[in-house]
């Protein structure tokens, strides 16, 4: 192989490296942790019950935490290990209780650092939830563009 | 004699990883007078050695590119050397070896925080040079090459201050220094000019491509010494070096005016 064509394609093949390790940035924006859940109904995922829609807050809190992506990504409190919300629904209110352990993860230099955790156990009334199941224990998170997975920590039936 | 050494030289080294050898015609002064003969004869006698070395002894490196791009940065230092030598003609076995401190600090609403990175790096690994001599002296190189690199490295983050909206806490915290090991491999595109005898100015671009890397979850390497931003399976890096060639070595090769009468 001439001396030319050697070189010509080692610089071709670095550019097209260099171009796709580019597309492959992990970590664009800062994370923040949260409890995946999603709401069942008689099996079913569902956002509404009977025209009536879930009113989620934190214990104490007048703040509704919103759904993302169909899902409540609930935030939980960092300087404790476990958290506490209020689920309002038809005028009754149930009150979940979800324990966690955390730690804090280093994901990048635009991500930063964040928590991550494990969902070890919960508890609930039983108003209106029929019960909570814990999906996956490993906690999720979002950024500022929503959450980038669909994985529920817990399913809430109803 | 010369030609039982030539066929010496040659079952010492059949050439089984190199192309086969271009003859090398030396560029005679038109001011000298050879005689037909003795120029037939030398360069049947080159012809006949298959491999030689134009490189004699040890060259020294420092790589000043990284040393400056380092300083140029608030935070951080590194620097690297190397050593090669001529194994055979055209094909260099190198070593480089070199500390990197890296720091990343961010102050910002949603982000804050400070990254530490340091550790030695290792580079082992061959050049060979693709560019033909226009004379057994002629000792500039355009090679290409190949590394196995490697870092031992410890990472840690202080000063970590995460707010959390909803609640309205603030946490702060840090992740303890840790150990981590990364391997990677090397193509490197480079070229050295002899400025001055035994002094070289070299420039390489090389393409890191990432083999393994202990990859904590809880600490997904910011900077791999030596190999530059740890989030990546590859990256391209340059560098800019000083070299000195060590003349320890003997001849290897013979010219005309080295040759006997």
């Amino acid at each position: 192989m001439k001396v030319k064509q050697i070189i010509a394609k080692s610089i071709i093949a670095t550019v097209l490296a260099a171009v796709l390790s580019s597309c492959l940035d992990d970590c664009e924006e800062p994370a923040y942790p949260a409890i995946v859940a999603g709401t069942y109904l008689d099996g079913k995922s569902t956002l509404t019950f009977q025209g009536d829609t879930l009113i989620v807050k934190g214990l104490l809190m007048d703040q509704p935490i919103y759904r993302l992506n169909k899902l409540y990504a609930l935030p939980f409190r960092l300087d404790t290990d476990s958290t506490s919300y209020v689920i309002e629904l038809k005028g009754q209110t149930d009150t979940l209780t979800l324990y966690y352990q955390t730690w804090l993860e280093f994901l990048g230099e635009k991500c930063g650092c964040a928590s991550a955790g494990l969902v070890d156990s919960l508890r609930y009334s039983r108003h209106m939830i029929d019960s909570v199941k814990i999906e996956k224990t490993e906690m999720g998170k979002t950024y500022s563009s929503g959450l980038k997975n669909n994985e529920e920590n817990i399913r809430i039936y109803y | 004699m010369k030609k039982i050494f030539a066929f010496i030289i040659s079952l010492c080294f059949p050439g089984g990883i190199l192309p086969a050898q271009q003859p090398i015609y030396p560029a005679l002064p038109d001011s000298l007078q050879v005689p037909l003969e003795e120029t037939v004869r030398e360069i049947t006698y080159l012809d006949t050695i298959p491999y030689y070395t134009r490189l004699q002894g040890f060259r020294l490196g420092l790589d000043l590119g990284r040393s400056m791009a380092f300083a140029l940065q608030e935070e951080g230092f590194s620097f690297a050397g190397s050593i090669d030598f001529e194994y055979r003609n055209h094909l260099y076995l190198m070593a480089e070896a070199g500390y990197t401190s890296y720091e990343l600090l961010r102050s910002e609403p949603d982000l804050e925080y400070q990254y530490l990175s340091s550790g030695p790096f290792l580079k082992l690994g061959l050049d060979y040079n693709v560019l033909k001599p226009s004379n057994p002296y002629h000792k500039d190189m355009v090679s290409v090459g190949v590394r196995l690199s490697g870092s031992i490295f410890s990472q840690e983050v202080n000063d970590i201050l995460l707010r959390d909206g909803y609640w309205q806490s603030v946490v702060t915290g840090s992740i303890p220094p840790r150990n981590d090991l990364s391997v990677w491999v090397e193509a490197v595109l480079g070229a050295k000019a002899e400025i001055v005898k035994n002094v070289f100015l070299g420039a390489s671009l090389q393409g890191r491509f990432k083999l393994y890397s202990s990859d904590p979850k809880e600490l997904m390497p910011q900077h791999i010494p030596g190999f530059g931003k740890g989030n990546k399976g590859f990256n391209i890096g340059a560098s800019f070096s000083l070299f000195y060639t060590l003349p320890l070595g003997k001849k290897h090769y013979t010219y005309l005016k080295d040759l006997e009468p």
